[in-house]
């Protein structure tokens, strides 16, 4: 085990356990919140990392976190089945809809992607409003997960904040460790290698658009599972926030953070959801000092850009 | 008839804004997504030029065309830094889009602001009777559009763009001034923008954040003509017009859906866009 992999071990041992034993300390809704916030945009942004990695600029995140808390809501609310049976096929569902339009737009590539990626968003977005089945009331209320019980021995509701914590913490430790393992892996290989140079990959016979399409799969599965979180968590969803500046957010971290380190999207993820918290004070010029912040960031930390380290 | 006109105006309106965004993406390859928030200043200084100012509706065009080339000179000499840095562009442009609508939200507030009708009077073309103002703006879009035409296809400054391009290293190797040609693309495009703000808000309520819609309907519609296409933009945002115009008449709101189907359907089958290149 080299030095690197134990510096991860031990990331992937300590910071859990920080993270477990927060709520015996505190029990402020308000933390708590801010906390699950950072965990939902922790998932979106590290799962993202995983299909720009491949070099597939994929800015349009947020339709599939759209499309799992809509699965989710619909699934809960139409037809009161349980939040742990629709939980995985919120995921499903957004990793359908990636197989079918990553298939399609894959034939065009960087900016144009990011173009086409961008306008899937707002397509979403606009089907979700128009489509009378979808947006019955607009506002769709959505009821809390139903309660775990083991027979005896535990009985979890999820009433306050602390069980919330819990399961987006136990999402938040199971995708991080599979994206790790990913892109270890010798798919994770491929991708980066597909993202450096395409014509090269194909050459020696990997089937690009295939590799690219999976990398775009598994990074929407998971922004499902984020928003069919996301939903009976804040009991309330509207199309209205899942909208293309939205997702341009999701990927605002990842310039922070840097692409080219594993921990970057999860820093930047944390930094930019609790950074807001803070300006809070300020909160009509808080879309100025933000932009504001952006463009120092870009500007002065030249190279956060970088997807393969030089 | 009135569809088919409405659809007219907004498609020759989209046409001027994508043409912009198109050229800007061609020449300077920038995605530039503050393309919008160009055309809210626009829309917005019309209302400050028509409205509080009363001054001549051309008079107010060819200001905010100017006012809208300037600001455009002045976000060409900010990404030059980052030229060759997608990603980086992406964001600044986003970030550049978000001030300038927050920005002008604080000076100007966010109610929607109304323009008075430029030109009164009906007129009869071919039997049917049109408002004489949304046939003003037609023909001053068409102007626009022309003259850009002209000056791209004619002109030395036209040729160094178009040189730029289709090779930036080979127009630098024939002694062409790429920043110079950079610059001149942003004022030309912002104008053009700049234009189709002032030209439509005396059509519609004007408020400082129309700028994220038009952007959707820019990318729709240089999706579908062929990114840096220059009639490929035109015929992208006519088609883009008409289908709203008729759908909204006809179908209401599931008339995105079929925008955004076109844009798919037109994927599978061409993906380099109607009129673009491989």
């Amino acid at each position: 085990m080299n030095r690197h992999n134990l510096k991860n071990t031990i990331a992937f041992l300590i910071f859990p356990f920080i993270l477990l034993v927060i709520p015996g300390i505190t029990k402020d809704p308000y933390l708590l919140h801010i906390l699950i916030m950072v965990g939902i945009n922790v998932i979106l942004c590290a799962s993202l990392r995983l299909v720009i990695m491949a070099g597939v600029w994929n800015l349009g995140q947020i339709a599939f976190y759209a499309i799992g808390a809509y699965v989710v809501s619909l699934l809960m609310v139409y037809y009161g089945l349980s939040f742990w049976l629709v939980l995985p096929l919120a995921g499903i569902a957004a990793a359908v809809v990636a197989l079918g339009f990553g298939y399609l737009a894959m034939r065009v590539k960087g900016m144009y992607f990011v173009i086409l990626s961008l306008a899937f968003v707002e397509m979403i977005r606009l089907t979700i409003i128009n489509v009378p089945f979808l947006s019955r009331y607009h506002v769709l209320n959505v009821p809390p997960p139903n309660p775990i019980i083991f027979p005896g021995l535990l009985r979890v509701e999820f009433i306050s904040k602390v069980p919330y914590y819990y399961l987006i913490l136990a999402l938040v430790i199971i995708i991080l460790a599979v994206l790790y393992r990913i892109e270890r892996s010798r798919m994770g290989e491929i991708f980066k290698s597909i993202a450096a140079h395409e014509p090269l990959c194909q050459s020696i016979g990997i089937n690009t658009t295939k590799y690219t399409v999976l990398a775009f799969v598994i990074c929407s599965f998971f922004a499902g599972i984020a928003g069919g979180f996301y939903a009976p968590y804040l009991t309330l969803i509207a199309p209205r926030s899942f909208n293309m500046l939205a997702s341009v957010m999701i990927f605002v971290p990842l310039i922070v953070g840097g692409v080219g380190s594993f921990w970057g999207p999860v820093i930047g993820a944390t930094l930019l959801t609790v950074l807001p918290e803070i300006l809070r004070g300020a909160v009509i010029y808080e879309p100025m000092i933000f932009a504001v912040i952006l463009l120092l960031i870009v500007f002065f930390l030249p190279g956060a850009l970088q997807v393969c380290p030089e | 008839m009135d569809p088919l006109v409405n659809g007219v105006v907004m498609g020759l309106i989209y046409a001027l804004v994508a043409v912009g965004f198109s050229l800007i993406f061609g020449v300077a390859k920038v995605t530039f997504f503050a393309h919008g928030e160009v055309y809210m200043l626009g829309a917005v200084g019309g209302f400050y030029f028509l409205q509080r100012l009363g001054m001549p509706y051309g008079v107010g065009i060819i200001l905010g065309m100017l006012g809208t080339g300037i600001v455009g000179l002045l976000i060409e000499r900010l990404l030059r830094r980052l030229r060759g840095q997608d990603l980086a562009i992406v964001v600044v442009t986003i970030a550049l889009g978000m001030f300038i609508a927050n920005a002008a939200m604080h000076i100007v507030g966010h109610t929607p602001l109304a323009v008075p009708g430029q030109v009164p009077g009906m007129i009869s073309l071919f039997g049917a009777t049109l408002a004489l103002e949304r046939v003003v703006i037609v023909l001053a879009s068409v102007a626009i559009v022309l003259a850009l035409h002209f000056y791209i296809q004619r002109t030395k400054a036209g040729h160094a763009i178009r040189a730029v391009a289709q090779d930036r290293e080979g127009a630098l190797l024939q002694g062409i001034d790429i920043n110079r040609t950079t610059a001149t693309t942003f004022f030309i495009a912002c104008g053009a923008a700049g234009a189709a703000g002032v030209l439509l808000a005396p059509l519609y309520y004007v408020d400082v954040f129309l700028g994220s819609p038009a952007l959707i309907r820019t990318l729709i519609v240089v999706i579908l003509g062929g990114l840096g296409s220059f009639p490929g933009a035109i015929v992208g945002g006519l088609f883009l017009g008409l289908i709203e115009s008729f759908g909204y008449t006809y179908i209401g709101g599931l008339t995105h859906l079929i925008s955004f189907a076109a844009v798919i359907f037109l994927l599978i089958v061409r993906p380099q866009g109607l009129l673009g290149r491989e």
